[in-house]
């Protein structure tokens, strides 16, 4: 990842594209966490990453990019919220840590991934907190290990533990065919 | 199911947390704003987010917003409700100032104190500097929705 943010401070082009790629759910997450809504999301997530691009050449530790990029993007989601918006929810601060999907998107979400969700809903936050990095956000394992200070050699056997976990939450026909 | 197809399952029942892929494709233009020729200035001081909340409403009040290149400070009071800015560059120079992404393209200048009034963008349109400063410097500052 050093070598990433060393080559994009540097102009490289494909080097910046792999850090968007690798980074943009998680930055996406933190800005909806926050409360806003898809459109204002969208521009916060573009501000956390001209952030990124204002110092890239200045970040002392690279490893820890996803801890830097996370606290970026809730000062930028709380900036874009401060300005004010046409789709910002008035109690935007009581929702901020649910992260409910709207009434469009739960409509169009299939019955399965509800059970799933509601699954998920009941791990243990450590869990869902690996699970949600690991595998709903895919970021890279030496990023995951920084933002949760945990080994890195711990992932995969805790990623494993965790979905043995989610899997027994589920209802039969759903975890076991 | 293996741990895999269950991960795969997982990931879809929370496609909506992940990034959009145009919202992905619009960062990837991001990096030519880190463009040689200039120096890129960093928003080092927003009023928005360092000030306590007050009981107004935000539009009502001007923002001080600051960037800083090693050399350069621009200072904007940012007056929303009136669509406009007043500047002042640190250290006081006189300077050709652009506002990018308009179009016509909007200039003006600072005076020999290093101040200067500018229309800020339509709404929606982030609002961006490219100071052209005596000496020859260029100083671009990054985006800042207003």
């Amino acid at each position: 990842m050093a070598d990433f943010v060393r080559r994009a401070a540097g102009g490289d082009e494909s080097a910046w594209h792999r850090l968007v790629e690798d980074f943009s759910s998680l930055v996406w997450s933190v800005a909806l966490r926050q409360g806003l809504g898809r459109a204002d999301a969208g521009e916060a997530v573009q501000m956390t990453f001209l952030r990124l691009v204002e110092n890239l050449g200045k970040l002392r530790e690279p490893e820890a990019l996803g801890g830097w990029l996370a606290t970026t993007a809730r000062r930028e989601a709380w900036r874009v919220a401060r300005r004010g918006s046409k789709e910002l929810p008035t109690d935007t601060e009581l929702d901020a840590e649910s992260a409910e999907p709207g009434p469009e998107e739960q409509a169009v979400t299939s019955e399965r991934a509800h059970t799933v969700r509601r699954a998920f809903a009941e791990l243990p936050e450590r869990c869902a907190r690996l699970l949600e990095l690991v595998v709903v956000l895919a970021l890279p394992y030496t990023q995951v290990a920084s933002m949760l200070d945990m080994p890195m050699g711990s992932i995969g056997p805790t990623r494993a533990r965790c979905l043995e976990r989610l899997r027994a939450l589920l209802p039969e026909e759903v975890g076991h065919d | 199911m293996t741990d895999d197809e269950l991960a795969a399952e997982l990931a879809a029942a929370f496609a909506d947390r992940r990034a959009p892929r145009e919202v992905t494709e619009a960062a990837k233009g991001l990096l030519t704003w880190r463009t040689i020729d200039a120096d890129l200035a960093a928003l080092v001081e927003d009023s928005l987010v360092d000030e306590e909340p007050v009981l107004t409403r935000a539009a009502e009040r001007v923002r001080s917003v600051t960037f800083e290149t090693a050399a350069t400070a621009v200072v904007l009071e940012i007056d929303a409700g009136a669509r406009r800015a007043v500047g002042q560059l640190d250290p006081a120079t006189a300077a050709t100032i652009e506002l990018a992404g308009t179009e016509p393209p909007v200039s003006v200048t600072a005076d020999d104190l290093g101040r200067f009034i500018l229309p800020l963008p339509p709404a929606g349109t982030p609002l961006s500097l490219r100071l052209q400063l005596p000496d020859g410097r260029i100083v671009v500052t990054g985006p800042l929705a207003v």
